[in-house]
């Protein structure tokens, strides 16, 4: 079964998926940070089978743009995602 | 207008005089041009200098990737004084505190510092919003600079628990800054990258090798230094200057021949392993890679290592940092690297112990273990202390160590750095022994003193710390138990 969104994002921050909320961004708390980020995206790449560009990586720095990148370059539904 | 003698503001002025209208530094978009930069800077200076009744001695600049960042640093030193950055990333806690050792005659902010001011400034005389500063024309008699006084101040971690000053003169500086810019030869057209926080003393390089030159300064926001091939190309960028922590996290994404715009590409902080080298050699063909070595309390850097593909003198995978630069000497003492000469700092700000403990006739002890090599090269070879390197920042787990006992309940504590890539530490771990209520309580305290880089990542409780045949603590027990914690590792580490 596919990991929910918030798994692979908690997973990859390494923070407790309750922590999450649309607004939470890159270097808005400590377990965001370039190291973590790289960790996300990575995540976010074999999870989903995507190739995130350079564009992206430093465009997907909010829970809220990222989950709507995520539903809307994967097949899953907002519900799996969410 | 009287005769300046030299000094760090020098070199930008006279480029402003030359170069007017050409791009001082783009940040955020906007571009500041050179006669902008020393106008602006000149205004502060006034305000400075009036608000004050004198020169000042050291002005603090808390600001960061702003055009105030940047244009406060030369208002500071066209008002007299030493520059003192302080980050609005760091805990307000740890800026208070660095403010107040400093004894700061005035702070400059920008907007995002401003609703932080009251936060930091204490009893320091002198506020100024460094996008408003008031109805004021620019300085033009620039208070006189004694080569021999401070020209920045900086603060790195402390092994007694809080962070210590570093004062480093004009003197010191210049001398770097003539060596080196001899050996980069910038020009006008150059267009370099400003990497590095400003409280961290390779910032020093970016800003005043490129101002020197009369060339531009390209300010990237941390996320941007994840895909480094991007700003590169974006802005064609001739000259790169980063930690190599920097190139081994984009090392997924600088495929070869990516940034073929790069003539310099500058690494300097912690090591620089082969195999980054060789990746970003690959990535930036036209591009000389060089290896910098140096504690701020050295200025900068003191040693420097071209790499040519094949490193003949490398150890343990690592580059090595070459010879020391002209005019400065360099002598090993049990392993360990002393380096003495034009750019040796005083000494530590207010701290006459600390400094006869480092400064010795001449010399600074740097800590580092090093090796000779028959063809005059050194190499790196580790510490002769604890001290950790983590994504260049210097950190000393003795200050961790102090700020967590000092927590309720806490008896004993150990930091180490965790995990380890590319023979770099990229985060903390600590363990605790005592009656401890609340692990995650004992982490925020600590982050609320402590740079994020500092604060550990996990803190283990343990009944008592393994020992090793002298009694010591073992850290590497201490290692490996934190590795047998970890499920996974957060980026591959091959």
């Amino acid at each position: 079964m596919p990991m929910r969104l918030a798994e692979v994002v908690a997973n990859a921050l390494r923070v407790d998926p309750a922590a999450l909320n649309d607004d939470l961004e890159f270097n808005s708390i400590p377990e965001w940070d370039s190291v973590n980020h790289v960790a996300l995206i990575l995540s976010l790449e074999e999870t989903y089978g995507l190739t995130i560009s350079d564009e992206q990586i430093v465009t997907l720095t909010r829970y809220r743009t990222i989950r709507e990148f995520i539903e809307a370059h994967t097949s899953n539904a907002p519900a799996l995602v969410s | 207008m009287t005769e300046d003698t030299r000094s760090l503001r020098t070199g930008v002025l006279a480029s402003a005089a030359v170069h007017p209208n050409a791009p001082a530094v783009v940040v955020r978009g906007q571009i500041l041009t050179y006669e902008a930069l020393a106008l602006r800077a000149r205004v502060l200076a006034t305000a400075i200098v009036r608000a004050l009744g004198r020169p000042a001695a050291r002005v603090g600049v808390f600001a960061a990737r702003s055009e105030v960042a940047y244009v406060g640093t030369l208002g500071a030193l066209c008002s007299g004084a030493a520059f003192v950055p302080l980050n609005p990333k760091l805990p307000i806690e740890r800026t208070r505190f660095m403010a107040r050792r400093a004894e700061l005659d005035a702070i400059i902010v920008d907007r995002d510092t401003a609703p932080l001011l009251d936060a930091v400034a204490g009893d320091v005389p002198v506020l100024i919003h460094g996008d408003q500063p008031g109805e004021h024309v620019p300085l033009d008699d620039l208070p006189a600079v004694d080569p021999d006084s401070l020209a920045y101040l900086l603060f790195t971690s402390g092994t007694t628990g809080e962070p210590k000053g570093v004062g480093i003169t004009h003197r010191n500086v210049l001398h770097y800054l003539d060596v080196m810019g001899a050996r980069y030869g910038l020009t006008a057209d150059d267009r370099c990258s400003q990497t590095f926080d400003q409280t961290f003393d390779l910032s020093v390089h970016d800003l005043f090798m490129t101002w020197n030159a009369g060339a531009c300064l390209y300010a990237m926001a941390p996320i941007e230094m994840l895909a480094p091939a991007r700003f590169v190309n974006a802005h064609q960028l001739t000259s790169w200057f980063s930690v190599p922590s920097a190139a081994v996290l984009a090392r997924d994404r600088i495929p070869a021949g990516s940034m073929p715009s790069l003539r310099w590409s500058l690494f300097c902080g912690e090591p620089l392993t082969n195999e980054t080298a060789e990746r970003w050699q690959a990535a930036a063909p036209n591009s000389t890679v060089e290896n910098l070595y140096g504690p701020t309390e050295l200025t900068i850097a003191c040693f420097v290592y071209r790499w040519d593909g094949v490193a003949h003198e490398s150890v343990n995978g690592i580059v090595p940092i070459g010879r020391p630069l002209n005019g400065l000497a360099a002598r090993v003492v049990d392993e360990e690297l002393l380096v003495g000469g034009l750019q040796t700092a005083p000494g530590y700000w207010r701290d006459a112990a600390q400094t006869a403990g480092r400064f010795v006739e001449g010399f600074y002890r740097t800590g580092d273990r090093v090796m000779e090599h028959p063809s005059g090269i050194y190499s790196y070879l580790g510490r002769v202390d604890h001290q950790l390197k983590i994504l260049g920042f210097r950190v000393e787990p003795a200050e961790i160590e102090g700020v967590l006992r000092l927590q309720p309940g806490v008896t004993g504590a150990v930091a180490v750095g965790y995990p380890i890539a590319q023979a770099q530490a990229l985060g903390v771990v600590a363990f605790v022994t005592g009656a401890v209520e609340s692990l995650d309580a004992l982490r925020r305290a600590a982050a609320m003193v402590l740079p994020t880089y500092m604060v550990p990542s996990k803190i283990v409780r343990l009944d008592q710390f393994p020992l090793n045949a002298n009694g010591k603590v073992d850290r590497a027990e201490l290692l490996r138990l934190a590795a047998a914690d970890e499920t996974r590792d957060p980026i591959p580490v091959s």
